[in-house]
C-alpha cells in the first residue's frame, strides 16, 4: 500500500546522501555563524591570557627571582599547591607548567560554554520543535553541531599554539627557554586541545541532559573551576591515584616538556571519557522526547 | 474503515476518489503514556489525502500528543502510525520533507530577523522557497526584516505559517493555528489553507474552537481524555440525528390543579426521558410562580417546567414518548456544533448536582 505515492517523490540513494550532506553543512555553518562572537571573544581571551603570562609575567618573575621567592616561601604548601606555584617558576619551562593550569582553565571554560551553547541552542530558545521537524535525522544534526564545536576548539587551539610559538621566539637569549625544543613546547601546549575537546564533550552532554539551561557562562565556569581545583587534589594529598578524577592532570605538561610525550594511559582515559560523553549525548539527543513548551 | 475502537457512530462521509490512494495519515491503536500519566490511548485515525481534517477536543485531551507522536517529537508507547504510507519513526526524515507543521506556540532563535530564520528553515528543503516566502509574507502582512523576538505573538505565528507552507508540503499539520491571529489575518490564513487544499495538500487541523473547525474542515475527530470518541463529517455532525429537543411542561387546563399537573408532568417527563436511550444532557428547569390573577383570581399557582436535552436515535420513539405527555410547547432543532461536541465530550461520570427547584440536569440516559 505504501508506495506508489511515496516512491514517486523518493529521491535516489545518492541524491539523499548528497542532500543529507548539504543539510549537515547547513547546520554546521549556522552554528559557526551563531557562535562567531562568543568564539572570537573566547579565543582572544585565551590568547591574551597566554601572552600576558608568558610574554608579560614570566620576564617579571624571572628578573625578580629573590623577592618572588620570599613571597612563595611565605605561602602555606597547600595554598601554593592550589595555585600551582613552586620553586620552578623562574625557568621558562617551569613558568609554562605553572601557566598551563590557568590556560587550561580558560580553555575549559570556553570549550564547555561552546558545547553548552551549540547543543543547548534550541533548548534555550524553546526552538527544539523548529529544528526537529526539519527533514534531517537528529543524529546528523548532532554530528553537524559537534563538527562546529570541534572546529572552534581546534581553531582556538591552533591560534594558541601559534601564539605560544611566537612568544617562545622572544626568549632566544634565555637558556631555560632554549633548553626546551620548540616541538616539545608545542606538544605541551597541545594539551589545551585535549582539554578543549574534553570540556566541549562535558558541555555537550550537560546541554543535552539538562531540562533547562539557565546560564551557559555560569555552568561553564563551574565546570572549569571544578577541574582547576581538582588539580591540587593529588598534589595536596600526595596520592597519585586522585589524578584519575582530575581531568587537567590527564594531560601531563611536565612529561611533554621533559620527555616529549604524554602518558598513554591518561591520554586513553581522556579519549574514552570524551567519546563516552559525546556518545551518551548523541543517544540522549536522538532518543530524547521533545515535550510541548 | 475510519474511526476508532471507541468511536461513536460511523464514518460515511463519502468517497472522493482518493480512497484507492494511501491515506495521508493512518494511525492504528496509537498509544503514548507519560509514566503513569495519560497521554493517548489506542487512537485510531485515518485521514484521507486531499481532505481538511479537524481534530477537536479540550485542552489536555491529547491533540498535541497525537500530533507530536506523528512528527516523531515524542516516541509512541505502542501502536502504529504512518504518514503518506511511510512509517512515522522509521521514515521520519522522508515524511518531514513532505510535511508542514505549525505548532500551537511558536518559538524561534533570538537575535534573528524573520528573513534569516526562514532562509535557514528553507535550507533544509530541496525546493527553492524564496518566492513563496515573499508571497506568503505579503499576503499575511509580515515584515521580514523585523527580529522575531521583537514580534508580537500574532506576528510570530505568521512566521510560523510561512515556515509551515513555504515548501508546498503535501500534508499540513496545524496545532491550534489561529491563537494570536486577529480576525483579518485569520481570514487570510483560512484562504491560504483552502488554496493549499485545492492544490492537493491534506490538512490536519487541531483546535478546541469548534466554529473554526466548522468553517474549514471536511471531517472531524473528537478526542476526549486521550481517546477518539467520534469521527464524523462536519456536515453530518451538523445535520445528524442529534437534535436539541426542548419541551414545555405545565398547566394545560386539565382537570388537576396546575401545580399538581405540572409536578406530575415533570415527574413523568423525568422518568420517561431518563429511561429513553439516546437522551443526553437532560435538563429540567422548574419554575414555581405563585400569583393570584393568572387564572382569573382562583388563587391557584402557575407551575411551568422546561425540559431540554440532546437526542440521538429513532425519531418515532421520541415522538411516541412526547405524545404521551402534556406539553405546552415543543421545539426540535439542529444543535450547534458546540452542543454536538459536548454531546460526545461530556464525561460519562459527570453528574451535576443542582437544586431541584431551579434546574435538574440528568446524566446520560440509557447508555
Amino acid at each position: 500500500m505504501t508506495t506508489m505515492t511515496a516512491s514517486t517523490t523518493t529521491p535516489s540513494r545518492s541524491n539523499a546522501h548528497a542532500s543529507l550532506t548539504s543539510r549537515a553543512m547547513h547546520v554546521f555553518l549556522f552554528e559557526l555563524k551563531s557562535q562567531l562572537r562568543p568564539f572570537l571573544i573566547g579565543t582572544v581571551t585565551l590568547l591574551a591570557v597566554a601572552v600576558l603570562l608568558l610574554a608579560g609575567a614570566y620576564p617579571i618573575y624571572r628578573d625578580s627571582k629573590s623577592s618572588v621567592e620570599q613571597v612563595i616561601d611565605g605561602f602555606p604548601p597547600q595554598f601554593a599547591a592550589l595555585f600551582g606555584v613552586n620553586d620552578d617558576v623562574f625557568s621558562f619551562g617551569g613558568f609554562y607548567r605553572f601557566s598551563s593550569l590557568y590556560l587550561m582553565l580558560t580553555m575549559a571554560i570556553m570549550a564547555c560554554a561552546w558545547g553548552l551553547a551549540v547543543f543547548g541552542r534550541e533548548k534555550r530558545a524553546k526552538a527544539t520543535d523548529f529544528l526537529f521537524v526539519m527533514p534531517m535525522p537528529r543524529g546528523a544534526i548532532y554530528a553537524a553541531k559537534l563538527a562546529a564545536g570541534l572546529t572552534m576548539v581546534v581553531v582556538a587551539s591552533l591560534a594558541f599554539l601559534a601564539a605560544v610559538a611566537l612568544t617562545y621566539t622572544r626568549f632566544r637569549d634565555d637558556s631555560t627557554a632554549t633548553s626546551i625544543a620548540l616541538p616539545r613546547l608545542i606538544l605541551a601546549a597541545s594539551s589545551l586541545l585535549g582539554v578543549g575537546v574534553l570540556f566541549l564533550a562535558f558541555g555537550a552532554l550537560t546541554a543535552v541532559l539538562l531540562r533547562r539551561i539557565r546560564s551557559v557562562s555560569g555552568i561553564a565556569t563551574a565546570f572549569g573551576v571544578f577541574g582547576f581545583m581538582l588539580v591540587s587534589l593529588p598534589e595536596m594529598t600526595g596520592e597519585d591515584k586522585y589524578r584519575i578524577i582530575s581531568p587537567f592532570t590527564w594531560f601531563n605538561v611536565s612529561e611533554a616538556l621533559d620527555h616529549g610525550r604524554y602518558e598513554a594511559g591518561y591520554l586513553a582515559l581522556a579519549a574514552v571519557v570524551a567519546v563516552a560523553c559525546l556518545a551518551a549525548g548523541a543517544v540522549a539527543y536522538v532518543r530524547g522526547e521533545v515535550r510541548a513548551e | 474503515m475510519v474511526g476508532s475502537g471507541d468511536a461513536v457512530g460511523t464514518d460515511d462521509a463519502g468517497t472522493d476518489g482518493a480512497s484507492d490512494r494511501v491515506p495521508a495519515i493512518d494511525v492504528r491503536r496509537l498509544t503514548k503514556r507519560y509514566g503513569r500519566a495519560r497521554g493517548i490511548e489506542d487512537v485510531n485515525l485515518t485521514v484521507r489525502q486531499g481532505e481538511i481534517f479537524g481534530f477537536i477536543g479540550p485542552n489536555g485531551a491529547g491533540k498535541s500528543t497525537t500530533i507530536r507522536t506523528l512528527l516523531g517529537l515524542i516516541r509512541k508507547t505502542g501502536g502504529e502510525a504512518s504518514i503518506l504510507g511511510l512509517d512515522c519513526e522509521r521514515d521520519r526524515t522522508r515524511i518531514l520533507e513532505q510535511v508542514g507543521y505549525l505548532p500551537s506556540e511558536v518559538f524561534y532563535y533570538d537575535g534573528m530577523k524573520a528573513r534569516d530564520l526562514l532562509k535557514y528553515a528553507a535550507g533544509f528543503y530541496r525546493v527553492d522557497c524564496t518566492e513563496r516566502i515573499r508571497e506568503l509574507s505579503e499576503r499575511l502582512g509580515l515584515d521580514l526584516d523585523k527580529k522575531v523576538e521583537d514580534m508580537s505573538l500574532g506576528n510570530r505565528k505568521k512566521v510560523g505559517i510561512v515556515q509551515g507552507l513555504m515548501h508546498r508540503p503535501r500534508l499540513i499539520i496545524l496545532d491550534e493555528p489561529t491563537s494570536g491571529l486577529d480576525p483579518l489575518v485569520q481570514r487570510a490564513f483560512f484562504d491560504l489553507i483552502r488554496e493549499e487544499n485545492r492544490r492537493g495538500a491534506t490538512v490536519l487541523f487541531s483546535s478546541h474552537i469548534l466554529s473554526e473547525v466548522q468553517r474549514i474542515c471536511d471531517r472531524v475527530a473528537i478526542i476526549r481524555e486521550g481517546r477518539i470518541v467520534a469521527v464524523r463529517s462536519v456536515a453530518e455532525m451538523r445535520r445528524s440525528a442529534v437534535k436539541r429537543v426542548t419541551v414545555g411542561l405545565g398547566d394545560a387546563g386539565g382537570p388537576m390543579s396546575g401545580t399538581e399537573a405540572a409536578g406530575s408532568d415533570v415527574d413523568v417527563a423525568r422518568r420517561t426521558f431518563a429511561s429513553m436511550s439516546g437522551v443526553r444532557s437532560l435538563q429540567l428547569d422548574v419554575t414555581d410562580a405563585r400569583g393570584g390573577t393568572g387564572d382569573g383570581g382562583s388563587g391557584r399557582g402557575n407551575t411551568a417546567a422546561t425540559a431540554s436535552f440532546l437526542y440521538e436515535g429513532d425519531c418515532n420513539e421520541l415522538i411516541a414518548a412526547l405524545a404521551g405527555m402534556r406539553l405546552t410547547d415543543v421545539e426540535i432543532a439542529e444543535p450547534t456544533l458546540e452542543e454536538v461536541f459536548m454531546h460526545y465530550y461530556q464525561p460519562e461520570s459527570r453528574v451535576e448536582s443542582v437544586p431541584e427547584s431551579a434546574s435538574l440536569q440528568v446524566p446520560e440516559a440509557g447508555r
